[in-house]
């Protein structure tokens, strides 16, 4: 029998993960650099149109974009996501010395470990800001964006502070920040994905691989760090962090299992990114703003696509956001037609859609 | 990124279910295109969910490098023939399992 305890065993893991990655040390910040310097390149894909959820082949004006156009739009995309992902990591940043503090002697490895996250943070926001800098052309985008249906998660880690004990308050920090680092993943693990490496950015490909390897490490400690401390809080603590992950955890399946496409997140996400493209001068000649594209799609009954990559990253969350139920032992009671979906996929049981397709 | 699919056609059974595949492909993308039984987190040599034990084949997979080998030697709690599903690429016939 292993006597090892589960919180040592992942620290002797990660420990050894990180001394591998300062061995072989990726900084981000010089590939923003250049990506800052080399601005779009209207040759290449940010990531794959596809998943963006907008009616790229199905709208009469969508599917007659240049391929400098598709280009400027995907870039876009990508700039959004990482200015969310940037304002995200932001979050943490403010919470992990202090909950890792609250928890752990000052410079023990587990302190260390989440030291470590820290920088890497760090790196990537300056990274991010100056993709945005790159692709937007504007400075200050960096704050501006949050997962919106995830707001509610600093306003929950403030209100419980001093109520929890010092494993309570350092579990409900690590669990959001799970959270957090499953909204980022299901984006960044599936944007890129099926992209040609012929027609993609190099430096996109190599943002988006530098950055998944250390948010792959910051997952595992977020997680299993987080269960760890769950299973030492005291019953009163457990209850206060139980109540708050049902909520959050509701509120991300709301806005990512809906059988309608339009109603996700990653939609109005599209759209926003869109709006934001027509003003781009590549986009001078196009008849509509994104409004009346909208309600063009809707008149026209056009369909808006929730392709292959976007339902593998949707299967792949839903069994993230199980198994932590699951390890919580969280009872979710189901609510309406996104649950029932979310069940769906988290148990398999849907099978695997190469294209649906629903109304906007 | 995407797999390469150009491949010659080889069986690879993941715990009871045997499935045609194209050689070069990543094991992580197989079995989450068939829904098997194995499950994923990080999807990048972190976290061992994907640990699965090599039955037969193991020559016919890509070979392991440094990342996956920390997170194997510690998952793997001295079992042979364990590698990370989400690292290795299927170069000829196969049969792996979940390693739990
Ligand atoms: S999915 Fe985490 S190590 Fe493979």
């Amino acid at each position: 029998m292993d006597q090892v305890d589960p919180v040592d065993k992942l620290l002797r893991r990660q420990i050894k993960l990180f001394e591998h990655a300062h061995r072989t040390p990726l900084e981000l910040k010089g590939l923003g650099l250049t990506m800052k310097q080399e601005g779009i390149d209207k040759s290449k894909l940010y990531c794959n149109p596809d998943f963006l959820l907008l009616p790229l082949r199905e709208c009469p004006h969508l599917s007659k974009l240049r391929p400098e156009q598709l280009s400027v739009l995907t870039a876009y995309y990508f700039a959004r996501a990482y200015s969310e992902i940037a304002t995200s990591e932001s979050v943490a940043l403010r919470y992990n010395m202090e909950a890792s503090a609250a928890v752990f002697p000052l410079y023990s490895d587990n302190y260390m470990v989440l030291f470590h996250e820290t920088a890497e943070e760090f790196d990537h926001i300056i990274t991010f800001r100056n993709v945005c800098q790159a692709l937007l052309g504007r400075g200050d985008v960096i704050g501006g964006d949050f997962f919106p249906h995830l707001k509610a998660v600093p306003v929950m880690l403030e209100r419980y502070r001093g109520k929890l004990c010092n494993n309570g308050f350092g579990s409900m920090y690590l669990l959001m920040r799970y959270i957090l680092n499953l909204a980022l993943k299901q984006l960044e693990g599936f944007m890129t994905a099926g992209l040609d490496e012929k027609v993609a950015s190099p430096l996109a490909l190599r943002i988006v691989a530098g950055h998944a390897e250390d948010e792959a490490r910051h997952l595992t400690t977020s997680l299993e760090l987080g269960l760890g401390l769950f299973r030492r809080a005291t019953p009163r603590s457990r209850e206060i962090i139980s109540g708050a992950m049902r909520i959050t955890m509701y509120s991300m399946i709301d806005k990512r299992f809906s059988g309608d496409a339009a109603a996700t997140w990653n939609f109005e996400t599209g759209l926003g990114v869109l709006q934001r493209a027509l003003q781009h001068p590549e986009f001078a000649d196009f008849p509509l703003r994104a409004e009346a594209l909208r309600d063009l799609w809707a008149s026209e009954g056009i369909a808006i696509p929730a392709g292959a990559e976007f339902e593998r990253s949707r299967r792949w969350i839903a069994g993230q956001l199980n198994r932590l139920a699951e390890s919580m032992e969280l009872a979710l009671t189901p609510q309406g037609e996104a649950f029932e979906r979310y069940l769906a996929y988290a148990r398999g049981t849907t099978p695997f859609p190469e294209d649906t397709a629903r109304k906007a | 990124m995407s797999s390469e699919r150009s491949g010659e056609q080889v069986e690879l059974q993941v715990g009871d279910e045997v499935l045609k595949v194209r050689s070069g492909e990543r094991l992580i993308d197989i079995c989450e295109h068939h829904l098997t039984c194995l499950t994923f987190s990080c999807r990048s040599a972190s976290c061992g969910t994907c640990a699965i034990v090599v039955e037969q084949g193991m020559e016919n997979l890509s070979p392991m490098d440094g990342l996956e080998a920390i997170v194997v030697e510690e998952v793997s709690e001295g079992r042979p023939n364990v590698r990370l599903a989400c690292q290795v690429r299927v170069l000829g016939s196969a049969c792996v399992r979940p390693l739990s």
